[in-house]
């Protein structure tokens, strides 16, 4: 391992703030994978739907879905940013 | 009667010893000085670790060799098997954990105990430990008084460790000075009345002084100062492993049903392993010979043949008990049987989960559970739907439309024998948990008893509904009929949906969005269809208002409902608590959701 990479690491251990942001970083990327699975389960679902107030309730989801998987992509990338310093 | 004369006998007897023999007194404050330091090195343990040992538990007790790994290893590292075994049954009673699993960590805890022998008789008496204690005692005292939590506990646990080195130095000047006295070893007994006799007094001072190690401590010292013979020590080892139990035993009386079959389970072990080491006497005396022999042991170092022997026998214990677990576990099942409580009553809250801020929390969120349960079957009949076919899926408008009218379910009644009682308990349970302020796990406790409110609330809320519920229920005027069906409809879709929150593992907290927007797109106010409908005539003023304040009674229960399963049935993570608040919907973007065509 390079000294950078070392150096790196002890930072992370050391500094309680970037802790959290990575800790928050690895969760938000799950995060968002489970909305990504629960956005692909309602539209194989609004495929099969038939009846109109069924289609309706479900695209309310997906819409749903959809805002907030926005929101969090822009935070995902804004952690990640801050991550490798990037925002100052 | 026994325990109203017990504390001022053993006073009696022991200020007799101090004013016949100072080096009695002697002894005795080692004694003293060491099971403080035992209290404060727990202390320690508990404030240091933060919950980090409760979630190292939860996470490595799903097979049975972990539990036992979990036993040894966190009892070698805090040189207490009863902190051991109080978190064992604090997280058995709130249901973390198994019997199974709590009963491998025992059995895990009696090995790892075995350690301390091995400290004691191998590095303080050979080393001049108080020259370590003093030190340890000021670093201890001086971070004690510090602000941060950690520092505190690295404290208790320094100042724990000088207290049991001044203890340990104290017993060993004791029985020195003894010696020149008075030749206890004269008062030694042969053969197996020895061996029984030593043995009811090593369980009689481990159940006074409540530890094991403190009676080893003191065996190892007084057999090093050879005031006991090597014999009566090992038979005063087997009865300091069986009074142990004691511990555990007096941790159960205030536990459930869970905490008892634990204790009874150490007590059936350690009796059982102590009834083979007397038994096997002999054969375990060559053993120990035969390993000290091999591992460089001398002849005549009693004091690490006695650690042996403490080691080998509890080994002996594992082994042999080890494959009756599953039917240990039938016979105290069988033996011990819990009541069967009552829906008004709390099932997991106990005084002995308050032990373990984690394992409180835990029984909390089950109780909160158990408490959303009562109100959901209260609201369910109070739209005059059967509980068990809100969790089935039938469809829901065949079974609104089934019944005409509805029948009024008296929800005073109910909610003073279902909710009341188990809500009374919640609250009282939560000012006996004692937790940082700044801590994760305050916030998670805050969030529970929140979430025990809004559950109250909503079944106020219904009972508000209820009145105009029944009336329009079975009106002439088919548009208010259809209505208040509606909002019965709505409650029971809400109530469902959370049914299934329960077992979905792709919900997170940020699904609960979809129900808001779905409460938003059926809100009669907001969207103008109330208007419309007094514009039109087809429902009176007077159906009008009745209507206007059942939406918003409406509107409350759904809103307490989803906040109740946001905090009990959504998986928490505090690492994600605030990016979910980022991310969860805000009122403008739900109103654009709904304004898309």
């Amino acid at each position: 391992m390079g000294t950078e990479k070392l150096l790196d690491k002890l930072t992370n251990v050391l500094n309680a703030k970037r802790r959290k942001q990575i800790k928050q970083h690895d969760s938000l990327k799950k995060l968002l994978k489970k909305l990504k699975k629960r956005q692909e389960k309602h539209k194989k679902l609004l495929a099969a739907k038939k009846d109109p107030e069924g289609r309706k309730r479900i695209e309310r989801t997906l819409k749903v879905i959809y805002t907030q998987r926005k929101k969090g992509i822009k935070l995902y990338k804004d952690i990640t940013d801050d991550l490798k310093g990037k925002n100052k | 009667m026994l325990r109203k004369i017990l504390l001022p006998s053993i006073f009696m007897v022991l200020a007799y010893g101090f004013w016949v023999s100072p080096d009695f007194k002697e002894i005795a404050a080692g004694v003293a000085i060491f099971l403080f330091g035992m209290l404060s090195l727990e202390e320690g343990f508990k404030a240091f670790t933060g919950g980090a040992l409760e979630r190292i538990l939860r996470r490595t007790t799903d097979k049975l060799w972990k539990s036992l790994t979990f036993g040894i290893v966190s009892t070698t590292v805090m040189q207490s098997s009863s902190l051991v075994s109080v978190l064992t049954i604090s997280f058995l009673s709130a249901g973390l954990i198994s019997l199974a699993d709590g009963i491998g960590i025992i059995f895990g805890a009696n090995l790892g105990t075995t350690t301390g022998a091995w400290l004691v008789a191998g590095f303080g008496l050979k080393v001049k430990i108080s020259a370590y204690a003093m030190p340890m005692l000021v670093f201890g005292i001086i971070l004690v008084f510090q602000q941060s939590k950690n520092l505190k506990g690295i404290g208790y646990v320094l100042s724990g460790l000088g207290f049991l080195f001044l203890g340990i130095h104290h017993m060993k000047e004791g029985f020195e000075a003894f010696k020149d006295g008075i030749d206890l070893v004269s008062y030694a007994v042969p053969g197996m009345k020895g061996l029984f006799i030593f043995s009811v007094i090593g369980i009689f001072a481990t159940v006074v002084m409540q530890s094991s190690h403190a009676t080893l401590v003191l065996i190892i010292t007084a057999l090093a100062a050879q005031q006991i013979s090597y014999e009566n020590a090992l038979a005063l080892a087997i009865g300091a492993n069986v009074g142990t139990t004691i511990t555990a035993i007096l941790g159960a009386m205030s536990s459930n049903v869970a905490g008892r079959r634990l204790a009874g389970a150490h007590l059936i072990f350690n009796m059982i392993t102590g009834l083979i080491a007397i038994v096997f006497m002999n054969q375990f005396i060559a053993s120990v010979n035969f390993v000290s022999n091999n591992v460089g042991i001398a002849e005549n170092d009693f004091t690490l043949k006695l650690a042996v022997f403490h080691t080998l026998f509890n080994l002996v214990g594992v082994v042999v008990m080890l494959p009756f677990v599953g039917r240990l576990v039938n016979f105290l099942e069988g033996l011990l049987r819990g009541k069967v409580k009552k829906i008004s009553e709390p099932y997991y809250l106990s005084e002995a989960v308050l032990e373990m801020p984690d394992a409180a929390i835990e029984a909390l969120r089950k109780e909160a559970d158990h408490l959303f349960k009562n109100a959901a079957n209260i609201i369910a009949l109070t739209l005059n739907i059967k509980p068990e076919d809100i969790r089935s899926d039938a469809d829901l408008t065949y079974i609104i439309d089934r019944k005409d009218g509805i029948v009024a379910t008296d929800i005073d009644e109910y909610y003073d024998a279902h909710i009341k009682p188990l809500y009374n308990a919640i609250v009282s349970f939560v000012s006996k948990i004692r937790i940082d302020d700044d801590s994760d796990q305050h916030t998670r406790l805050y969030d529970l008893r929140t979430a025990c409110r809004y559950i109250v609330e909503a079944v106020k809320d219904i009972k508000h509904l209820q009145k105009n519920l029944i009336s329009f229920s079975t009106s002439d005027n088919v548009t208010i009929q259809r209505e208040y069906r509606s909002i019965r409809f709505q409650i029971a879709s809400l109530l469902r949906t959370i049914e299934k929150i329960r077992t979905d593992e792709d919900i997170t907290s940020l699904s609960l969005d979809e129900l808001k927007v779905d409460v938003e797109h059926n809100d009669i106010l907001a969207s103008g269809a109330l208007d419309h409908l007094i514009r039109d005539n087809l429902i009176t003023a007077d159906m009008a208002t009745s209507l206007i304040n059942d939406s918003a009674y409406l509107r409350d229960v759904t809103d307490d409902l989803t906040e109740t399963a946001r905090t009990l049935f959504t998986p928490y993570n505090p690492e994600l608590k605030q990016i979910e608040d980022d991310m969860a919907l805000l009122k403008d973007e739900i109103e654009a959701i709904l304004e898309e065509k």
